[in-house]
């Protein structure tokens, strides 16, 4: 027998509230808009960050998804 | 500064609801039984009049719909007016619940720490429930594409299985091992004998019952995949000394890690570095391995190897497979399992589906052949059920499968789960691991015998 039979609740009867919620958020993509706009035209935008002295790989980053500011360097 | 030990836990019984109680209400349940039943040397409200520092970790204002949920837990539980936290990192949050305990004290601004962790999810039906959840994925970008956990891990599972050959048979079997011991573990969701079990969705099943089951992404089906639920977990934690004057069984936290990774799994092919450059190789393992290897792609998860090498290299775990004699790990998904096995260094990377083989397995029957079965004939993974058998109430998660390697350590399996069938003989060490997101944040403590 487990020491948790002792702690079985015996309320069968709860009262239970039915509570509707609905949000409407005005949600921006900021600065990374152009690769959604371009979603809806078909087209798959990406960015680049062509600060290579600055990466640990000495090479140009290529962000698909696109990023505004690279992880790496923290250029915009 | 000592070190830090866990001496008490409490949970309650976790179901898909439990509308008998609110969720201060299931958090009194839990910490009630941590307190009075873990054998402590002292009174338990002199205890309780000890503690100094309170966590409180749950992981959706969505699911609970409340903020500020901290202040009505302390409140309820009279420990106000000492210090307290809320800690929120998706399925991780029970483990970094801990660790923010385990700091309170380790900077000395706290010697007992209750850490709290709880999620009431069946307010919302269960399709708004994975909505929730998804919200812990990327909602820009993930979210609108894929919409629901299950698909971003059969994409990975999808990418695990041809990259190192694994089977959806093996994937079957770890459902088979979690929900089969979870018939043992009287708080487990998924056990016929919890008052507060749903009976069509409980008791024992076969592979074929898994490889059978409801297609929901493939390649995972229905019994592939965790549960939602209802419920609580408490852990006490004591600086050293305090927890030598309140129990005779401390456990020692003697290992702490934590590990983070892209939120957008598609983000992790092309990061700088690999499993060798970034250090991350483990003590036992050689480079050669792994040397032809992308790392860690869509099939390993590298917070799981970040925070496995930073608690290895704090407890001294120099090959985890001979040093630790039982594991809870965070199986949301079948396959998530076999790549946590890679990722703690249990098997070599690409040999997590080895390891599940490697116990011995009644192909006519479809079952283990025995209950919490040996993998390499030496070790012990999720004897609670873990998330596919016994629960996965996102807050309370990682302190429950905490607190049950807690109780493999100092032998009280049988009096807290009502059998001895899960009881591990002769449990010195322990590991148990807490896992968010697609592997974006993940905590590992190492938990050994104080005495």
């Amino acid at each position: 027998m487990s020491v948790g039979e002792k702690y079985v609740s015996k309320n069968r009867q709860p009262l239970v509230n039915e509570i509707p919620y609905s949000i409407l958020y005005k949600h921006s993509y900021g600065e990374v808009s152009p690769f959604f706009v371009g979603l809806s035209k078909k087209k798959l935008l990406g960015t680049v960050c062509r600060n290579r002295e600055k990466h640990r790989n000495g090479k140009d980053l290529l962000f698909l998804p696109p990023r505004a500011d690279c992880p790496e360097c923290w250029q915009r | 500064m000592g070190r830090v030990a866990m001496i008490a836990g409490g949970m309650t019984q976790f179901a898909k609801a439990r509308r008998d109680s609110t969720q201060e209400e299931l958090i009194m349940e839990a910490t009630r039984m941590a307190l009075f039943e873990n054998d402590l040397k002292m009174d338990p409200l002199d205890v309780k009049r000890m503690i100094d520092g309170t966590i409180v970790s749950y992981f959706s204002d969505h699911f609970e719909r409340q903020l500020l949920f901290g202040a009505i837990v302390r409140d309820y539980l009279g420990l106000n007016p000492i210090q307290s936290a809320r800690i929120e990192g998706g399925g991780a949050t029970g483990g970094l619940g801990l660790k923010a305990g385990y700091e309170m004290i380790k900077s000395g601004d706290a010697s007992l720490v209750l850490v709290i962790g709880f999620e009431k999810m069946s307010e919302v039906s269960t399709a708004k429930g994975n909505e929730f959840i998804a919200m812990a994925s990327d909602t820009d970008f993930d979210f609108p594409v894929g919409g629901y956990y299950t698909a971003y891990y059969a994409a990975m599972a999808t990418r695990y299985m041809y990259e190192f050959g694994i089977t959806e048979k093996q994937m079957a079997k770890v459902a088979v091992k979690n929900r089969n011991n979870a018939q043992y573990n009287f708080f487990a969701q998924t056990n016929a004998k919890n008052p507060y079990a749903t009976k069509s969705t409980s008791g024992f099943i076969t592979i074929y019952d898994v490889l059978k089951s409801e297609k929901i992404a493939t390649p995972l089906k229905r019994l592939d995949c965790c549960l939602m639920s209802d419920g609580a977990a408490v852990a006490l934690l004591a600086d050293e000394s305090i927890a030598r004057e309140l129990t005779d069984k401390p456990v020692i936290i003697e290992g702490v890690g934590n590990g983070t990774d892209t939120m957008r799994p598609s983000d992790r092919p092309t990061t700088v570095g690999g499993l060798i450059k970034e250090d991350l190789l483990l003590p036992h393992e050689k480079p050669e391995w792994y040397e032809d290897m992308v790392y860690p792609g869509l099939h390993s998860f590298r917070a799981g190897r970040k925070a496995a090498k930073m608690a290895y290299k704090m407890a001294g775990i120099t090959n985890p497979l001979e040093q630790i004699d039982v594991v809870e790990l965070h199986d949301a998904y079948t396959s998530s399992e076999l790549q946590t096995y890679e990722d703690l260094g249990l098997a070599r990377y690409g040999e997590g589906g080895k390891l599940i083989d490697s116990a011995p397995f009644d192909d006519e029957k479809g079952v283990f052949k025995e209950i919490n079965p040996k993998l390499a004939n030496r070790i012990h993974v999720n004897p609670s059920g873990g998330l596919i058998g016994c629960m996965h109430a996102v807050g309370a998660t990682g302190i429950m499968q905490a607190v049950s390697v807690m109780w493999q350590i100092q032998g009280k399996i049988e009096k807290f789960y009502g059998s001895d069938k899960l009881q591990v003989k002769n449990a010195r060490r322990g590991l148990a691991h807490s896992h968010a997101g697609t592997g974006s944040d993940v905590t590992v403590f190492v938990l050994g015998r104080g005495w």
